[in-house]
């Protein structure tokens, strides 16, 4: 193979999809997106189902097709072994950074930023406008510049007073402005129109103010308990005074609103009832979307479409439904 | 319970349905008349011992002893060697005689042991053995699973091992009565309410060997048509309805020709002397 005929395939290479699917092995679109095709690489041998590399790995030994040049272009071959999702991947927010508090959306701050991240974050600057004092009602202003990859440039402001934080929260003015700024201007880079959980004046009210508890959609609920003793518990477990990072995801029952605890308990048990897609069906989904030849970006195309989530982020009981749709697909 | 100890018994099972809706004389003359079979195919004695194969792989790996390629290469050889050499009774293929399926059989565990997905599946059973009834079915149905695994989140996988000529089609898959069966089986057994996937892992035979895993799940409509099916099949069993398929293409490897030609040729030796 000569280095014209690499260089050439390197170009075409470079504009392919490169993906692994749960059980190791690489698939690259064809340029249209039609097709997957198998690329195998390891210690022995490289190859793949094209018809390129069909016709001329039987002359050249050595020969490689643009679609195992483009896996080879994606990870690096000390690498192959551990990798899992390409450098292709669609930049997305990840399903545990979204909070659903009283029927509203909230994202969270380290969510926005690692989406920021994903997109290219090149550069992220902060500069405090107005010191809180008592002749400006303690109050913080911060301003913050977001810079992306490709030079774009987003900024906005955010302030922080003790009106608007919670208590715990009023002796740390300027980092909360701070947090809110950045927040706002990764937002607008993106595209993202649901507010910071950060950015809420009345935290305590939404999420309460006992202990910080990780909430994720992955983690299975507490066993039911009855309504009275879970909230008896979370009581309990209520500390004096406890320092809450603004960027953790945290949910908590309100103590003062036996009603809200209520809903919290159900909430739970209903999370209960929708555990996250397991990794066999993940695995089904994935071999049978490539027996029938359906590319990811269109799985997660109608996935979203569908279910209104992402493929990593399906119920159990959708990935099921999902699975039979896919079977039944021509 | 084993398999074997359950074969004992007057049983069902899928591949008994399957046999009785392709011919119900062939049905009638390996499980009614117990007929020996005139000769074994090497398809089925190649893929017995495959499967054996595949089943000591996972005991280890159970047991968390991860078998090199070499050690399933050799169980593979002594297996097939006990199986085949020297066998008389084994019909070959053409174009197949015992050292080439011995070569085949090495090459297409090479293929599945660099392809299998290194999975963290948790082993709840292989070579599973299961004996359950069917409403309005006598017998009870028997088989035994390959291997069944959950993942972390208690997803039920139940695997059946294939070796085939061919890849299999989406209805190879998607219709195959053995799998809904295995379902039936596992909810028979307490699991019910569980996410059941299933799965061929298919050894491939053909000129480059390949392994391919087919995934596919069954409804309660599934289910609901395999069991009116068995309760029609055992409805002309019980009524002694044997029917001969003898236009199939499956006719002429038959393990029961010779019994077949004899029964067709009774009556018309009846009618002869009349």
């Amino acid at each position: 193979m000569t280095a014209k005929e690499i260089q050439k395939r390197n170009v075409k290479a470079d504009q392919l999809r490169v993906m692994q699917s749960e059980d190791g092995q690489f698939f690259v679109e064809s340029s249209k997106g039609k097709i997957l095709y198998n690329v195998v690489i390891n210690e022995d041998a490289k190859s793949c189902t094209c018809g390129d590399f069909a016709k001329n790995s039987k002359n050249d030994p050595a020969f490689k097709c643009k679609h195992i040049l483009a896996v080879e272009n994606s990870v690096p071959e000390e690498d192959i072994e551990s990798a899992k999702f390409l450098d292709k991947n669609i930049p997305r927010l990840k399903d545990g950074f979204l909070k659903n508090i009283k029927g509203k959306d909230f994202v969270l701050y380290a969510g926005v930023l690692d989406l920021a991240t994903q997109k290219g974050l090149l550069k992220l600057e902060v500069e405090l406008l107005q010191y809180p004092t008592k002749e400006n009602g303690n109050e913080a202003i911060c301003h913050a510049v977001a810079e992306g990859k490709n030079g774009e440039v987003f900024s906005d402001v955010g302030d922080a007073n003790p009106g608007n934080c919670t208590e715990m929260i009023a002796k740390h003015l300027i980092r909360m402005a701070s947090t809110r700024a950045k927040g706002r201007a990764l937002r607008d880079m993106c595209n993202i129109g649901i507010a910071c959980l950060e950015e809420l004046s009345d935290l305590d009210d939404v999420v309460g103010s006992g202990t910080p508890q990780k909430n994720s959609r992955k983690t299975p609920a507490p066993k039911a308990k009855p309504a009275a003793a879970a909230i008896k518990e979370t009581e309990e477990k209520k500390p004096a005074a406890t320092t809450q990072k603004a960027s953790e995801p945290v949910e908590k029952v309100n103590s003062k609103e036996k009603d809200s605890k209520e809903t919290q308990t159900k909430d739970s048990k209903t999370e209960q009832k929708e555990p996250s897609m397991s990794e066999a069906q993940k695995r089904a989904i994935y071999n049978l979307s490539r027996r029938r030849g359906i590319s990811v970006e269109t799985l997660e195309g109608v996935c979203i479409e569908d279910y209104g989530t992402t493929l990593e982020n399906l119920s159990s009981t959708d990935a099921s439904a999902f699975i039979r749709t896919l079977q039944q697909a021509a | 319970m084993v398999l074997s100890d359950l074969r004992k018994t007057e049983h069902l099972s899928a591949s008994s349905i399957g046999t009785y809706v392709e011919c119900s004389l062939l049905y009638k003359f390996s499980k009614i008349d117990k007929i020996p079979m005139e000769q074994k195919s090497d398809a089925m004695e190649f893929g017995s011992s495959i499967h054996k194969t595949l089943e000591y792989y996972y005991i280890e790996k159970m047991i968390g002893e991860k078998l090199l390629l070499k050690d399933i290469h050799e169980f593979f050889e002594t297996t097939w060697k006990i199986r085949a050499e020297d066998k008389t009774d084994i019909g070959y293929t053409k174009g197949h005689d015992f050292k080439s399926l011995l070569m085949l059989g090495k090459d297409l565990l090479t293929v599945w042991y660099n392809k299998i997905p290194d999975d963290n599946y948790n082993i709840l059973g292989i070579e599973e053995a299961f004996s359950f009834y069917l409403p309005g079915i006598e017998f009870p149905f028997i088989g035994a699973m390959d291997l069944i695994e959950e993942d972390k989140s208690g997803t039920i996988i139940i695997t059946d091992f294939k070796t085939s000529g061919k890849a299999y089609s989406k209805d190879d898959v998607d219709q195959n009565q053995q799998l809904t069966l295995y379902q039936l089986a596992l909810k028979s057994m307490g699991y019910v309410g569980r996410e059941i996937l299933l799965k061929f892992d298919t050894l491939i035979k053909t000129k480059t060997p390949k392994f391919e895993q087919y995934w596919t799940t069954r409804s309660e409509l599934d289910e609901h048509r395999l069991i009116r099916k068995a309760v029609q099949v055992w409805d002309g069993i019980q009524k002694g309805v044997f029917i001969p398929n003898d236009t199939s293409w499956k006719c002429k490897n038959c393990s029961y020709k010779v019994a077949c030609d004899e029964w067709f040729s009774e009556r018309f030796n009846e009618r002869s002397a009349a």
